[in-house]
């Protein structure tokens, strides 16, 4: 094993785009690493570090306005980013297998899996056969006997290409596969999905599996099952496994080694212990900080990168200069912004930081979890009682919220956990009613909200607000940011004039910690993380006394998520403000929350205080979710 | 502590440059450009016929069918004898006067109708079918009917084509509005305590015109066509007064023997549909990015 040269060698890989107006921008910048048979590789990084990009490069499938602008990628020793389409169209999916991210849109819906896998296993036998011993297919040749052969009959016969089907998703895991293999993609589960998808990039029998955030879409107990599936593949056939994701649990998971990218450059890397244990760039310590532990107290502060993640447009060719990660590292010194730092050995990695290598810079061990002071829950604003809301489709009814019952407390955080269908947006919806409870009654202060009227309706909504998942879709793309946080003020008659609207819009942009300027700007010139402290402000704008947070943090990076819970305690502590915190990471829940309630199928399950409900789980779900959450310190210290 | 992060704006002068109108960045690609031209030239013809051309288009002179580059007459005269210049040019004129006032009165009904049936799911079965039985009947003879009730004209020409436009417009409206309305954002200004119609009229509708503006340039270019065969068809607007489907019909008889005659009317209604083609499409690629 160790006399045979890596199989993918990547040196100095360099990808550009074209923007809209012609100059370009840089994507990845000067990556290299190598990868051996049967290893995993993990690279992770957040939203715009080139991870995605660096994976689509390998087999040449950037997007229309990207190229490649240096560098080399060697699969095999074979030079991959001056070969011709030919070539390349034979390495994919035969040498080169991906994984994508969502399992729901990646497979053919109208049809079965079996045609769907006997499609794949046609496509690439007869050209395998041809790279392989590069010779003329032998179409309808005797067939030799042994495994060797078995593969090349794969692409002749049908009945041969259906038990390779169903060794192939027996391989993956998917119980009965004979008779599962007639069946169509929506007769799976969201996780079988994603094991077909990984059938189906076994099919071609690639060296290197490329799987980009196969695990993101996923629920927790699913994301467990499937990186363990992707660790047994390394182990067992060979294939070695580049896997891309922002999660650094995931990392910690299933992969030997990892590379931390940043900004389109690769930062550090190293075995994923040492650099899990002892990261030695700032920007790696940083996002292994600021990932939510189930370990930290209720009550505690979540540690966050202050800035955002630079967009494509910052790293332009010309005006780059120095470390991309200056600008939000606590620990820069006068050379990080002039100087663009080398990545060059350190201990048994890499890393690419000029003051962690000269020694200047050595980082610190996790910091203790910040204790927030906050006052003690007053009276009760918000109860629900029996909420039921079911859906019909055709004459067939899903049963959304089935006899929820809860009670928030002014001051109070009220975190609900459950994974995706467990009806907790439902909820949230129903409590900011943007849709009515088919059953069940509501009460704001003890009175009854259940079915109000429409001027009571407006009163509710005043008293009620709520902080959206997506802050991309949540905010209209063609108002100014000024003009969206003027809505509310607008519709509950809040300011009497423009003066005092726009004074208020300042104020309420100062609150969630942005510049009073930004009011002129429209959303798609803010960063995601920004956009939420804009969505937030909004949902302030008429002074509510309960904020419903629906899956607020889900769609931001770990290093800017702390920033957003840590602004949402923040003015809880100083508004007295009611929060309902709805999410499917428990880890961050438990940090913001005082009670928790844990939804499955519509019911809640377990409900209880935060740090309790988290230590000694009584429900054998949350104990599931529990254990199922990827936890980077955790599993390395085990 | 977290209240102090506000990041830095980077970039504001990149920012300002991705604000700029779809529209206008449409217009200054090579295709926008183009179409722009073309539309513009025919455009300028007909507004400058008076100028352009020494006849009124209805002048007889008694030279019959001249062929082109004769004295006085660029194009050359028609079977009657009258300056084809002047009646191309006039017949432009003519158009032009009708698809802008059409087309317009269609999109508005159009829209006003999809906005109607955005308030209630009666009135937009209602109004859908009442779209669906305008679709049923192809354009001429929705042309024929209108003729038949208020006479061949100026008038009839332009209610056939609002008409037929009425249904085209309601429906993409339509559809945008149902596409808007599931966004999230939608959602957040309900919460926000946004009423119904404030919703429809300023979170909504904004977000849903895009298709619209590119739908008028191809509305445009249809109503063309439209105008042309019903004058064509001798339903359009009345002789004299020349129209480009009207003087394209005349010089059908003479076609083998004085091609030039119909050359004028085809090349003016080439350019113009085209313009307007590129127009949409140049539209129609920046809108969707």
């Amino acid at each position: 094993m160790t006399a045979e040269p890596a199989l993918l060698h990547v040196r100095d890989l360099n990808v550009e785009f074209t923007s809209p107006d012609g100059t370009p921008l840089r994507a990845v910048r000067d990556v290299s690493f190598t990868l051996r048979r049967g290893e995993t590789l993990a690279v992770v990084g957040e939203s715009g570090s080139g991870k995605s990009t660096t994976a689509l490069a390998l087999t040449r499938m950037l997007p229309g306005n990207g190229r490649i602008a240096g560098g080399e990628v060697r699969l095999d020793g074979a030079e991959l980013t001056s070969a011709p389409e030919e070539t390349l169209r034979a390495v994919r999916g035969s040498r080169i297998g991906m994984i994508f991210q969502d399992p729901m849109t990646s497979l053919n819906p109208v049809l079965t899996i079996g045609r769907q896998l006997d499609e794949v296993l046609r496509a690439h036998a007869p050209r395998k056969e041809r790279g392989e011993a590069g010779e003329q297919p032998h179409r309808g040749d005797s067939h030799p006997r042994g495994t060797e052969r078995r593969r090349r009959e794969g692409g002749t016969t049908r009945a041969a290409r259906r038990a390779r089907s169903v060794e192939l998703l027996s391989l993956v895991g998917i119980p009965e596969p004979e008779r599962r293999l007639d069946d169509h993609p929506h007769q799976f589960s969201g996780g079988q999905r994603q094991r077909i998808l990984i059938a189906l990039a076994l099919a071609g029998e690639p060296d290197l599996l490329v799987a980009d955030e196969p695990t993101t879409a996923l629920d927790a107990t699913v994301q467990e099952q499937i990186l363990d599936l992707l660790a047994d593949l390394g182990r067992t056939t060979g294939v070695a496994v580049l896997l891309i994701t922002h999660n650094m649990g995931v990392v910690a998971r299933s992969c030997e080694r990892v590379l931390v990218m940043y900004g389109g450059t690769v930062v550090e890397e190293g075995a994923t212990r040492d650099v899990l244990t002892r990261p030695r760039h700032p920007y790696t310590a940083g996002l292994l900080a600021a990932v939510p532990r189930l370990t930290s107290p209720s009550g505690t502060r979540l540690t966050g990168i202050p800035g955002s993640p630079p967009g494509l447009e910052l790293l332009g060719t010309a005006g780059h200069r120095g470390c991309a990660f200056a600008a939000r590292c606590t620990v820069a010194q006068e050379r990080c912004r002039t100087e663009v730092p080398v990545l060059v050995a350190a201990g048994a990695g890499r890393v690419a930081c000029g003051p962690a290598t000269d020694g200047t810079y050595t980082p610190v061990a996790l910091p203790e979890a910040e204790r927030i002071e906050r006052p003690a829950p007053g009276a009760v604003v918000l109860s629900a009682d029996g909420i039921r809301k079911t859906y019909r489709r055709g004459r067939r009814t899903f049963t959304a919220l089935d006899d929820v019952s809860l009670t928030l407390r002014a001051g109070e955080t009220l975190g609900i956990v459950g994974e995706s269908g467990s009806g907790k947006s439902t909820l949230a919806r129903v409590l900011a009613h943007a849709h009515p409870a088919d059953a069940g009654t509501l009460r704001l202060r003890g009175d009854d909200v259940t079915r109000p009227r429409r001027r009571a309706l407006h009163d509710v909504r005043r008293e009620v607000q709520m902080v959206f998942q997506d802050p991309y879709a949540s905010l209209n793309p063609r108002l100014t940011v000024g003009e969206i946080i003027a809505e509310p003020l607008i519709a509950f008659g809040l300011a009497a004039d423009r003066d005092e609207r726009e004074r208020r819009v300042a104020a309420l942009l100062g609150q969630v910690g942005l510049d009073p300027s930004a009011a002129d700007r429209r959303p798609r010139s803010f960063s995601g993380g920004q956009r939420q402290r804009i969505g937030i402000a909004r949902a302030l704008a008429p002074q509510p006394a309960v904020l419903i947070c629906d899956e607020p943090v889900s769609a931001l990076d770990v290093s800017v998520q702390a920033q957003i819970v840590n602004l949402l305690t923040d003015l809880q502590r100083d508004l007295g403000l009611a929060l309902v915190f709805i999410a499917h990471d428990l880890a961050v829940v438990r940090q913001v929350s005082h009670r928790i309630a844990v939804m499955h199928h519509g019911r809640i399950v377990e409900t209880g205080p935060a740090d309790a409900l988290c230590e000694s789980p009584e429900n054998p779900y949350t104990r599931a979710l529990l254990s199922a959450a990827p936890d980077p310190a955790v599993l390395v210290a085990a | 502590m977290t209240l102090t992060t506000p990041t830095p704006h980077q970039n504001k002068g990149r920012t300002r440059k991705s604000r700029r109108s779809p529209y206008l960045t449409a217009l200054t690609t090579a295709r926008g450009r183009t179409g722009l031209l073309l539309v513009l030239l025919v455009a300028l013809a007909g507004v400058l016929a008076p100028v352009l051309s020494g006849h009124a288009p209805t002048d007889q002179s008694g030279d019959t069918l001249l062929p082109p580059l004769s004295a006085g007459h660029p194009l050359g005269t028609d079977d009657l004898g009258r300056d084809l210049l002047s009646r191309v040019l006039y017949g432009i004129r003519a158009d032009l006067g009708i698809i802008a006032v059409a087309v317009p009165l269609g999109a508005a009904a159009g829209c006003a109708c999809a906005l109607l049936a955005a308030v209630h799911p009666v009135v937009d079965t209602v109004v859908q079918r009442a779209f669906d039985l305008v679709l049923a009947f192809p354009g001429l003879i929705l042309a024929l009917a209108v003729t038949a009730v208020l006479g061949p004209g100026r008038t009839p020409v332009i209610v056939v084509i609002a008409v037929a436009e009425i249904p085209v417009f309601g429906r993409q409206l339509r559809a945008g509005i149902l596409v808007q309305r599931g966004r999230e954002y939608v959602a957040a200004a309900r919460v926000g305590g946004t009423g119904r119609a404030r919703l429809l009229t300023r979170h909504i509708l904004p977000n849903a015109t895009d298709p619209l503006i590119v739908q008028l340039a191809v509305s445009l270019t249809v109503a063309v066509f439209i105008e042309g065969a019903m004058s064509f068809l001798g339903v359009g607007v009345r002789p004299p007064t020349p129209t480009l489907g009207g003087v394209l019909s005349q010089s059908m008889p003479y076609l083998s023997q004085h091609p030039n005659y119909a050359a004028g009317p085809l090349l003016a209604v080439t350019a113009l549909v085209l313009g307007l083609s590129l127009l949409a499409e140049a539209l129609n690629r920046e809108v969707r990015r």
